[in-house]
């Protein structure tokens, strides 16, 4: 039974957002910056497209949500507007977590570079990055804190309207990486003290290629690139019409849909995770309670995850391993470290992530697959402790 | 795909796994900190391999070249297996490694040697130490 259970890496796209999506490929194929009607149509639903996303966060206005390529593109220019916007008034310190995705560690790797200071905050052992460390880290020069919403390798979910109060109070930039949060997790821009956010099409039944950045009213972006005056000046390049047009189509449904289908998956994904730790020496990574609803990080002792997920692919089952490394480094990943996985532990990490088309049919074979795969692994398991048997200790 | 259908076939379909009991020879190699662990197991009768056996804290490259080379020493004689362990013979018969997976196969091959020189150890038997020394040749430019 084919099961695709990695929707935090990407969703399939919907029907709906297909839909949206064909006429744009070729009847409406005018460049939204001309100045005859066909252009303008297409200017229009583009902006339709935009008040439809303001709609979706609780955005002022249309006025503050511009579009780009993905959450990576959104992330980097998030981070460097509000680094060069608290650079023009002296202020050089950034605060943000151990665990965001690379788009943001990696700007700052960069912005380090360029003479900014940035303080990383390690997550508590539940996964969870509580206010009060960012708050105690903040400084008199600190220009941002950047904050993601939802984790996506371990799923949790981090106090953003708490940080984004305390941010508001101290007249600092707050930034969240709402990626693997958007569809599943209620977002209000207003209500949560946010200065920017970023979105990826993709994560939410949207295209791939297409994303969003919130930036409140106010807040002067800086282009990454250079070029024509799309996007208001902030994103040059003729727009990926219908990347937008699918993008906000999905918004859309997801959000109108929020309630019933969040708790349709956090059902299955609970279904899932009591099936899994009957497993005798298995363990959950991060907070039971406080995590996305299809996020399921389970490490199973004494094997490699490689061979796992492999095996589960050959029987059709779609996961990924537990950390955010790629698929060509065994480095274990930081984050499983920093929240106390144990060395025995790390290595048979399984990250599945439950999504809208998943079923409780494809719920129980993911748990009888994973069940029968790791008993068999252990059964030739150099590290593992077999019945009856001293554990053999490797150097 | 990350490895070649040989790899996979193997890896899918491994043969000798779990311990061999009464062995005569066992050996381990590598560490959960830092990559693999591989437990290799050989029975030996008049100086030849009747049965060999492993089991492993990896992945697909490690599963894959514990099978094949288990399955490869079998009917052979002491030297003609270390031969093997110290060749390229693994990597060719396999089809070659991801680099990045290499060090997997490097370990099965040591753990082989490993096991040899255990049962060698065991029996008081003397060897040139320098049949073990030189490595797998896998390792020939590798920087592990
Ligand atoms: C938390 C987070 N931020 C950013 C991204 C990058 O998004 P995109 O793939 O649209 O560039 C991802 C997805 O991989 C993500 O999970």
């Amino acid at each position: 039974m084919f099961t695709y259970a990695d929707n935090a890496a990407t969703t399939k796209l919907s029907e709906n957002a297909k839909k949206a999506m064909l006429p744009y490929f070729d009847e409406l194929y005018a460049n939204p910056s001309s100045i005859h009607s066909a252009g303008q149509k297409i200017k229009d639903d583009i902006n339709k497209a935009r008040e439809t996303v303001a709609e979706a966060i609780n955005a002022s206005s249309g006025r503050e949500i511009t579009f780009t390529s993905g959450g990576t593109e959104s992330d980097n220019q998030a981070v460097i507007s509000a680094a060069l916007l608290g650079a023009e008034r002296g202020k050089k310190h950034i605060i943000s977590t151990s665990f965001e995705h690379h788009a943001v560690l990696h700007t700052l790797t960069k912005l380090k570079k360029q003479g900014f200071d940035v303080t990383l905050i390690d997550p508590d052992l539940n996964g969870i990055v509580p206010a009060e460390k960012i708050s105690s880290a903040i400084r008199e020069d600190t220009a941002l804190v950047s904050v993601m919403y939802a984790n996506n390798e371990i799923g949790t979910i981090q106090p953003i309207a708490e940080i984004g109060a305390v941010c508001r109070e101290k007249g600092i930039l707050f930034h969240t990486d709402a990626v693997q949060a958007a569809g599943h997790l209620p977002i209000d821009v207003q209500q949560q003290n946010i200065d920017l956010l970023s979105l990826s099409g993709h994560k939410f039944h949207g295209p791939k290629g297409s994303g969003v950045l919130y930036a409140r009213k106010g807040i002067a972006l800086s282009r990454l690139i250079e070029g024509g005056g799309q996007e208001k000046n902030r994103r040059p390049g003729t727009e990926n019409v219908p990347a937008i047009i699918g993008l906000a189509a999905a918004l859309k449904e997801s959000v109108e849909n929020i309630d019933t289908e969040s708790e349709q998956i956090r059902r299955l994904r609970d279904k899932v995770i009591s099936g899994l730790l009957a497993i005798p020496d298995t363990r959950l990574n991060g907070d039971p309670e406080h995590r996305l609803p299809g996020n399921i990080n389970i490490s199973f002792e004494g094997i490699d995850g490689e061979s796992l997920i492999l095996l589960l692919d050959n029987i059709g089952i779609s996961v990924s391993n537990g950390s955010a490394c790629n698929s060509s480094s065994s480095q274990p990943s930081h984050v499983l470290r920093s929240i106390g996985v144990p060395q025995e532990y790390i290595r048979g990490t399984l990250r599945i992530t439950l999504g809208r088309y998943n079923t409780f049919e494809q719920a129980d074979y993911i748990i009888s697959s994973v069940t029968k795969i790791v008993s068999y692994l252990r059964s030739f398991s150099s590290v593992f402790k077999k019945d009856g048997e001293e554990k053999l200790h490797a150097v | 795909m990350l490895y070649n259908d040989q790899i996979m076939e193997h890896f899918l379909h491994p043969k000798n796994m779990g311990a061999v009991r009464n062995s005569d020879g066992i050996g381990e190699v590598g560490s959960v900190h830092c990559g693999d662990v591989i437990r290799l197991f050989i029975k030996v009768d008049s100086g030849i391999i009747t049965s060999s056996g492993f089991e492993v804290f990896g992945g697909a490259a490690a599963i894959a070249s514990a099978s094949y080379l288990t399955e490869a020493i079998k009917g052979k004689t002491l030297s003609d297996a270390l031969l093997l362990a110290n060749s390229g013979e693994l990597d060719k018969a396999l089809g070659g490694f991801p680099a990045s997976r290499l060090k997997s196969a490097v370990f099965v091959c040591e753990a082989l040697q490993a096991a040899i020189k255990n049962y060698y150890d065991n029996n008081g038997i003397g060897y040139d130490p320098f049949d073990f020394a030189i490595g797998c040749s896998l390792c020939d430019g590798c920087d592990f």
